[in-house]
């Protein structure tokens, strides 16, 4: 995935991943190789159908693969970014045993970013539908898939959140360069749209208590989803002085404050010219960068075990070492060095080495006796953080573990997520201790559906049990919700188990899954006509049409009819690439300018596609062309200030160019080597008619353009 | 957006609110404490309890303009106008019940919050004396609210300008050696506790102090507002802001308190100023 240069991106809060462009995209929707059982969906917590999600992103309909997105994940673009697909669903990816996965996370985000969501508006329930009051605790990703859920099932979702905005650890824990906030507002704004309401500044346990919300306030059910916000502080001399922060509170001030633009906004942050951040989690890398971002010049990681051990993401610390961090692996924290005034002057380490495995497998970093001194202005704590003591001291008798985190049936695909209390549901960070996103969303969708289940049995007993859960019926509306497991489209073949996934030839030996892994073949859809390279196609099918495909041997051009045929397409795509280079330099919009460079692009492309594969030379381009002779050639009336003129006319260039190469097919014995040119030509152009509609469509909506 | 009902100006730097948030109200008890966010972009800050009215829906606070945000609000918020943001109950409320004579101290601004302790301890059935401090006469506020739930009451002034003069510890400090108390709740600036605590020790009373330190989020998340206390790191926000005073370590306190000292004072420095040049144009009518 395309990312923003180090050097740039260390200065500034901008998104650090760019981001799939259309083609990054659909070359990679086509490495998936769709097995006939796939197992990547079992790697994902909430269970996302992916090798349907892609079969819609491979023949461009992103809306189509948001939908099926949605069936179980609401977040598709915060999920493509801080999900740890590399352990997750991409782990379980076939091809990973072979190759680099399929990027799932990514295409996934560029699903979120791209696609249009359908209108979000509440669903309307009978009377006899609807579930009842539920009250959420927390704005976080177990709250907010929670109640995505819930409010589909029929329920009346109320999200209470202490702080000011809706997000939790979305707004206050990830930087912006990870998570642009415009996202979180966007996704919140939907289950705004969709009747969910959101109470912020209301501190459950202080404002209002569980009790209360089950007692007086009349919830039938209430989910804890408050998150694990204490932080853990190291326990070393000095850490009490003054420049020493808590990841959280470090975060908290320049995510969700604004620390970064003081004095513009009031809250300040002191930073000074070195820091040492404790730990290397994801969170520690976070605070590494944001640090780097507020310009301090020096900013080093200090960690116990070694880089195989850490916690972090493997792009996070090599996006953290590009951005000029540096790392002080194996070495311990053992004091925070203070001056007379009480301020941080540095900290004593000591160098560590591994030792045996301790009982969770890793292995124990001991002492050498070795220190070293490190100054520094400013510590910063990462070492994750311990349970909030706020709700389990105002509910009386709601179970806890000896770390404080509220004891739930959680840890399975079908764990109910109920606690000991009657009605009172918790999950994410609260009942595991710190965690990830996407762990916590699992769970507020599993609790949503267990409390769908109890509502819906009238609230007879508790706990509710998993099978009661797993029998729930969403209403008709919400069906799709219902967990999702990987469907094969009709008209797909059964795959024998000895053939190639990808190309679909007999295997030979013992090779289990890919037999042409990086050769790169051709394949004619036996409908269509279109010609494509690369890669293989689902099930054998047709991206464009859905038609069979066949893989080709490398083709010679021969005979008068065939080489008519190639040199006629060499006219159209000259006169198509003429004609956008030509309106990339009139239009005064740069979008527009933008846009046809790339049209023109696209026709280069193709040509010197056609010349590799039928081995023939393409003529040079040409700049004796008028966009008024153009109009006339199409056929159509030139409008020049109508600021879509250019695109009317070359939607009408490319379906002239399908008309053409269709009849001239037509005109051509059938089954001929010249027939199916013309037939390949024809479905290419189709293509170009279908890009550049959309683009219109975009264009005029005023969005980026897709190419 | 959180209303202001009422605006009561006590001096030239302290004024009261009355905010209306029913829900605050309704679960506020003698030593919570809010967060206040003004606007876009404002601080959170925390703000004691200064008083409550569950049927009117109204929680009081007391604020003196001494940075950037609390100028902000003396001066640009009327009553009538409402702010964006106001969170609370926060913090554990004091421990109430009969001890036999409690005295409750306030210097300055502390005077306050120490106002529904005060009552809360005198409907329990205790024996109260108030002991509140100013810097002058003009600055004095509350002293008839006082009045009524306290069986004695000292009011001293730091220049002797109104009623006993000198600081209040010394007033506390006659109190311990004539008449005993039980329990000293005393709430003001950093320093007057800290002076509180170390009078009180010697007679081995136990002082409850309310700690204001530097806080974010208020909920126990960032951990902005750890103190030692009894040698034990603890939260104010979660696990206060009451403390037993004899416990607290108010050196590290003083410390941390300094944190941004710098960043504020630019802050407050950067808010009042007036630029000098626009100043000359809107004289010469030529600014509107």
């Amino acid at each position: 995935m395309p990312e923003r240069d180090a050097l740039e991106r260390s200065r500034n809060f901008k998104e650090v991943n760019l981001g799939y462009t259309l083609q990054d995209a659909l070359g990679e929707a086509e490495r998936c190789i769709q097995c006939a059982k796939p197992v990547c969906i079992a790697g994902c917590p909430v269970s996302i159908d992916i090798p349907r999600f892609i079969r819609h992103v491979l023949v461009r309909d992103f809306d189509g693969a948001l939908e099926v997105i949605y069936e179980s994940n609401i977040f598709p673009s915060i999920c493509g970014r801080v999900c740890p697909q590399e352990t997750q669903c991409e782990a379980q990816c076939i091809l990973a045993k072979k190759m680099e996965p399929t990027g799932i996370g990514r295409l996934e985000r560029f699903v979120g970013d791209n696609a249009k969501p359908p209108k979000a508006s509440p669903p309307v329930f009978k009377p006899e539908e609807k579930l009842g009051k539920v009250a959420i605790c927390g704005s976080g990703p177990a709250g907010l898939s929670c109640a995505a859920d819930l409010v589909r099932y029929g329920a009346d979702v109320t999200i209470y959140e202490a702080l000011h905005v809706v997000g939790g650890v979305l707004q206050y824990g990830i930087p912006s360069f990870r998570l642009p906030r415009d996202i979180i507002d966007r996704e919140v704004q939907r289950l705004r749209d969709m009747g969910v309401r959101f109470e912020p500044n209301k501190v459950i346990g202080k404002t209002f208590t569980v009790p209360q919300l089950t007692g007086e306030m009349g919830y039938d059910a209430v989910f804890l989803g408050v998150g694990a916000g204490a932080p853990a502080f190291i326990g070393i001399p000095g850490e009490n002085a003054s420049q020493v922060y808590s990841a959280n509170e470090f975060l908290t001030r320049v995510n969700l404050m604004g620390g970064d633009k003081f004095p513009y906004k009031d809250t300040p942050i002191t930073i000074g010219k070195s820091v040492v951040v404790v730990g290397a989690g994801n969170t520690a890398m976070d605070c590494l960068r944001v640090a780097k971002r507020l310009g301090t010049p020096l900013v080093r990681c200090v960690y116990r075990r070694s880089e195989a051990e850490a916690p972090a993401r493997i792009e996070e610390i090599r996006h953290a070492k590009e951005e000029g961090i540096e790392f002080f692996f194996l070495h311990g924290p053992i004091e925070v060095l203070t001056n007379a005034e009480g301020d941080v002057t540095g900290m004593k380490v000591e160098r560590m080495v591994l030792g045996d495995p301790d009982e969770k497998g890793r292995r124990k970093p001991m002492p050498t006796g070795e220190f070293k001194e490190l100054e520094c202005d400013t510590v910063i704590s990462a070492l994750g953080t311990k349970a909030n003591p706020i709700v389990a001291q105002s509910t009386p008798g709601i179970g806890l573990n000896k770390w404080g985190n509220i004891v739930a049936d959680d840890g399975k695909l079908e764990s109910t997520q109920a606690t000991n209390l009657p009605g009172i549901f918790a999950g994410g960070n609260i009942a595991t201790g710190g965690a990830t996103v996407i762990l916590a969303m699992g769970a507020g969708r599993r609790a949503a559906r267990a409390i769908a289940a109890w509502l819906k049995g009238g609230k007879k007993s508790w706990p509710v049990t998993q099978q009661e859960a797993a029998a729930f019926q969403p209403p008709a509306k919400a069906a799709k919700l219902a967990p999702a497991g990987a469907t094969v489209p009709t008209g797909a073949t059964e795959t024998p188990v000895h053939t190639c996934p990808k190309c679909r030839r007999p295997i030979e030996g013992d090779e289990q899954f890919i037999c042409c892994g990086t050769a790169t073949l051709s394949w004619r859809c036996a409908d269509c006509g279109k010609v494509s390279d690369g890669f293989a196609f689902p099930y054998g099918l047709c991206p464009a049409c859905g038609g069979k495909l066949t893989a080709l041997e490398d083709r010679n051009i021969e005979g008068e009819g065939a080489l008519r045929a190639v040199r006629a397409a060499f006219e159209i795509e000259l006169g198509g690439m003429a004609f956008y280079t030509k309106a990339a330099q009139e239009t005064q919009e740069p979008v527009l300018r933008d846009l046809f460079t790339r049209f023109a692009q696209m026709e280069a492309e193709h040509m010197s596609t056609l010349s590799r594969r039928y081995h023939a030379d393409a003529p040079g381009p040409s700049n004796e062309f008028k966009i008024e002779r153009a109009a006339i050639y199409a056929g159509i009336d030139n409008r020049p200030d109508d600021p879509t003129n250019l695109f009317r006319i070359a939607i009408a260039f490319e379906q002239r160019a399908v008309k053409f190469f269709t009849e001239a097919g037509a005109a051509t014995p059938a089954g001929s080597l010249e027939q199916q040119l013309y037939q390949e030509l024809a479905a290419e152009e189709q293509e170009h008619v279908a890009i550049l509609t959309t683009e219109l469509e975009r264009y005029k909506l005023g969005k980026p353009g897709m190419m | 957006m959180y209303t202001i009902l009422r605006r009561e100006a006590f001096s030239d730097t302290t004024f009261l609110w009355d905010v209306l948030a029913p829900d605050v109200a309704r679960a506020a008890q003698p030593g919570h404490f809010v967060m206040v966010r003004l606007r876009e972009g404002s601080e959170r800050i925390p703000l004691t309890v200064a008083d409550y009215d569950r049927e009117k829906g109204t929680i009081t606070i007391v604020v003196q303009a001494l940075g950037k945000t609390t100028n902000e609000m003396m001066t640009e918020y009327k009553q009538g106008d409402a702010f964006l943001d106001f969170v609370g109950p926060l913090g554990l409320p004091q421990h109430v019940e009969k001890f036999g004579h409690v005295v409750l101290v306030g210097g300055g601004l502390g005077v306050a919050p120490v106002y529904p302790q005060l009552r809360a301890f005198k409907k329990a059935g205790n024996r109260t004396t108030g002991v509140i401090g100013f810097r002058n006469k003009s600055l004095v506020f509350w002293e008839e609210k006082f009045r009524k739930h306290c069986d004695d009451l000292v009011v001293c002034t730091d220049d002797g300008s109104y009623g006993r003069p000198g600081f209040v510890t010394a007033a506390l400090k006659d109190i311990c050696e004539k008449d005993r108390p039980d329990l000293v709740v005393a709430i003001g600036p950093l320093p007057m506790m800290s002076a509180c605590v170390e009078t009180t020790r010697p007679f081995g009373v136990k002082t409850m102090v309310s700690l204001n330190a530097i806080m974010v989020d208020g909920t126990g998340m960032c951990g902005s507002c750890r103190v030692t206390v009894g040698g034990k790191v603890k939260f104010a926000c979660v696990e206060g802001p009451d403390f037993d005073g004899h416990q607290v370590d108010f050196k590290e306190l003083t410390t941390r308190q300094r944190r941004f000292k710098q960043q504020e004072t630019a802050a407050t420095d950067d808010y009042a100023h007036v630029c000098n040049l626009e100043k000359q144009l809107f004289d010469q009518n030529k600014r509107n």
